[in-house]
């Protein structure tokens, strides 16, 4: 039964009116209880709007413009796409998240599955052995970025304390322009969230499957490659576009450690952005930065959802 | 028929109203109201927001008593301290927010942008009707530290002006071969005697250095257009210059320092010793640093901690930097702090009073008192014994025998923190041999034109 017959169905408090009123009546009825769910999800649109779509769409207006908070903006069609192109350290940001992307992603996607693997064994103290592996998740970004400096500083680190006492040579982790990014990299795979969703999937996995495979004599890594990966496809994929889209957008720990030195070695594209905006006032570089970067994000992600018919695997699904 | 509450239509009409009602509300700018009823009304009592993150630690606190002793002298105004590191990025979101304090204290550097796009309050005609404040207690350029294009914006207080000098321990002088009397007088030199102090660990760690142009001053782009005296800005603001020959040179010489000893080592031996004289474990104060390069309140900073460093201070020398001009005297004077109004207060009378109470003697007795230091002002030079603190007497001395006063206006530019940014960028690109000084600084020129020429076309 709709809004409209349940309307429709109300009896008239005023049964001496004319047939026109009665029918003003039903229909103004009607449209409120059309109207009443709009009204229900209102400020959740509101919110949306206003601190959402607005400033995406002011962004892609000032993209267009020289603005520094301060002074109205001024019009310069494309010239702030043109100018970034130009900029070296532009492109170097792009490289420098590339690679970042390009390596955290995968290598955390593996990190997780891993984790996720050895804490769906069941062993004594498994609750404790998986509260364990969530806790880094859990350290606040500036906290952890804190702690990190210390255990990479080239003089007083942990890392080089250890290689020393092992007689190897120490290394100048965040002080040298190419090291250093491999340093973030390198920090940021864990399995984290990734893991905890992994480990869901591993759960939903059905029985009955494993019993198939067990009958058919299949071995344990051939279970993993036949059975649990393919059914863990979905949670590969969402995993996948999560830290894909986290990964271009990169940007706490290296502003905390580095300031994106040396000499633009940790460089990442959020980083520049916010450069831009906060300390340069350059607030149309900054926001044609955000666009080729939103740009970059959805070309990226439309091709993994592209390619994902041929490799994710839906339940009741058609492949 | 009585009702006995809200109907669904009501009650979703009034929260509508209500919630649309707390949206515009909070849209608003946050404004004091003000009241133009003459005297009576401008006596009713006004609280004036101050922030500052610099000295407000319990244990050398210098707001607190300069704060009480004005409250003690009784006016209609109070002051509300936050206590708040003040950066450019987080002003211009107060100011563009409408919530910004009514007076900021900060050094200079990065404020220029703020006064170049008129987010401070202009101050001049203030100051014109003000009585007791009278402009002159300042030494020439320092005056000129809240200036731009001629218009006054802020007061310098406190330590006031930078009046950097190049500092060294005299006993390691010696063992490098130089004059402790004297200590470096040349680039030259001071690369030489830099070289000759380099001392290394079995393991080859650097346990001393000689003298790091990154150090207390020589972090900020600023330091080095005296020491060059070569300015990296056109006299109109319009044109950067660092694509001359004097400033690759320049650069060439800063790499060097970082380049004998090997940047990860020196780098890794900064982490160990910072460079900052205020704290225990600074690298000069336990002289595993030959040479500094800082500013006027190292001796009162060396001085407070001696019981932890042990260090001596009567064998620091000081004199001028070497320059690139060799001979030439030439010192920045006017780079400091400075109160500042943003153009959003609505108390800038009561604001200004306040200011002017922190350039008072008494204000500079308590500074001298907490910190041994103080600034360039005639009646407080008068009123306090400078050969108290070790070294100091020099500062004061130095802008009366320098041959060039460098102001701030001089080299402050409408994008100084982007040309902050790129110097370092410039620094780090030569030293990791990225590129060679004239690369470098070519490149970074052309990006900091490219931002003043948008600056300017904003302004058009």
């Amino acid at each position: 039964m709709t809004t409209t017959d349940l309307g429709a169905q109300q009896p008239e408090l005023d049964p001496a009116g004319s047939p026109e009123l009665l029918q003003k009546i039903a229909r103004r009825r009607r449209f409120r209880r059309r109207m009443l769910p709009y009204l229900f999800i209102f400020p959740w649109i509101l919110g949306v709007v206003t601190f959402q779509a607005y400033p995406i769409l002011d962004s892609f207006y000032h993209s267009f413009t020289i603005y520094d908070v301060f002074q109205p903006a001024k019009w310069i069609g494309i010239r702030n796409y043109v100018n970034l192109a130009e900029h070296a350290y532009t492109r170097k940001a792009l490289m420098n998240t590339f690679l970042y992307v390009v390596v955290s992603v995968p290598g955390g996607l593996v990190v997780g599955l891993l984790q996720a693997l050895l804490l769906n064994v069941k062993v004594r103290g498994l609750q404790l052995f998986r509260t364990l592996a969530i806790v880094p998740g859990t350290v606040p970004v500036a906290g952890a970025a804190a702690v990190s400096l210390f255990i990479w500083s080239p003089s007083l680190g942990l890392i080089n304390s250890f290689l020393k006492a092992f007689g190897l040579k120490g290394q100048a982790w965040l002080s040298d322009p190419e090291m250093v990014k491999w340093v973030f990299i390198f920090m940021t795979i864990q399995g984290g969230i990734g893991m905890l969703i992994f480990l869901a999937g591993l759960q939903n996995v059905p029985q009955e499957l494993y019993d198939a495979s067990k009958i058919d004599g299949a071995k344990p890594i051939q279970t993993l490659f036949s059975v649990t990966l393919p059914m863990l496809t979905p949670y590969t994929l969402f995993n996948l576009l999560t830290s894909l889209i986290g990964a271009f957008q990169y940007f706490a720990g290296p502003m905390l450690m580095t300031g994106g030195g040396p000499a633009g070695g940790s460089l990442f594209y959020a980083q520049l952005i916010y450069q831009n905006a906060f300390t340069f006032f350059k607030m149309g570089h900054a926001a044609a930065l955000s666009w080729i970067l939103f740009v970059i994000s959805v070309i990226v992600v439309v091709t993994v959802f592209r390619t994902s018919a041929s490799w994710v695997y839906y339940e009741g699904g058609n492949n | 028929m009585q009702k006995k509450g809200f109907s669904r239509r009501e009650f979703l009409s009034l929260a509508g109203a209500t919630g649309g009602a707390a949206l515009l509300a909070a849209c608003q700018p946050v404004t004091t109201s003000t009241d133009d009823d003459g005297m009576e009304a401008a006596m009713e009592p006004v609280t004036v927001v101050v922030q500052s993150g610099w000295q407000t630690g319990s244990d050398s606190d210098v707001w607190t008593p300069c704060i009480d002793l004005f409250h003690e002298k009784g006016t209609h105004i109070t002051i509300e301290m936050i206590r708040l590191h003040v950066t450019p990025e987080d002003t211009m979101t107060a100011v563009a927010g409408g919530t910004a304090p009514d007076v900021y204290h900060r050094y200079i550097g990065g404020f220029a942008e703020l006064m170049a796009r008129g987010v401070m309050f202009p101050l001049d005609d203030l100051i014109a009707n003000a009585p007791g404040f009278d402009p002159d207690i300042y030494l020439g350029s320092q005056w000129d530290n809240g200036k731009w294009d001629g218009v006054t914006y802020g007061i310098p207080v406190l330590e006031g002006g930078a009046m950097p000098a190049i500092c060294w321990h005299k006993h390691l002088i010696e063992e490098a071969g130089g004059d402790p009397e004297v200590g470096p007088t040349t680039w030259p030199e001071l690369l030489d005697m830099s070289r000759a102090l380099l001392t290394f660990d079995d393991d080859g760690n650097l346990v001393q250095a000689g003298y790091d142009p990154k150090d207390a001053y020589g972090f900020t782009v600023i330091a080095w257009p005296v020491v060059f005296d070569e300015n990296y800005i056109s006299e109109d603001k319009r044109t950067f210059t660092f694509d001359t020959d004097a400033w690759a040179e320049g650069l060439d010489i800063i790499a060097q320092f970082w380049l004998d000893p090997g940047v990860d080592k020196m780098q890794a031996f900064a982490d160990q010793w910072p460079y900052w004289t205020g704290y225990p474990s600074s690298g000069f104060n336990n002289a595993k640093r030959g040479m500094i390069m800082n500013g006027n309140w190292m001796p009162g900073a060396m001085r407070n901690v001696v019981d932890v460093t042990g260090v001596e201070l009567d064998s620091i020398g000081y004199g001028f930097h070497p320059n690139l001009n060799e001979g030439l005297k030439a010192i920045d004077f006017g780079t400091g702090h400075t109160l500042f109004m943003p153009r959003t207060t609505e108390v800038a009378e009561d604001a200004l009073t306040f200011m002017i109470h922190m350039t008072s003697v008494e204000v500079g007795l308590i500074e001298f008192e907490i910190r041994a230091a103080c600034m360039w002002s005639k009646p407080i030079l008068d009123a306090i014994d400078l050969s108290t603190v070790p070294g100091l007497q020099w500062f004061f001395d130095a802008p009366l025998e320098a041959d060039r006063l460098w102001s701030p206006n001089e080299f402050l530019t409408p994008v100084q923190s982007q040309c902050e940014n790129l110097w370092q960028r410039a620094i780090e690109e030569t030293m990791f041999g990225a590129k060679s000084a004239e690369d470098a600084l070519f490149d970074i020129n052309a990006e900091l034109q490219q931002s003043l020429d948008e600056y300017w076309e904003t302004q058009s």
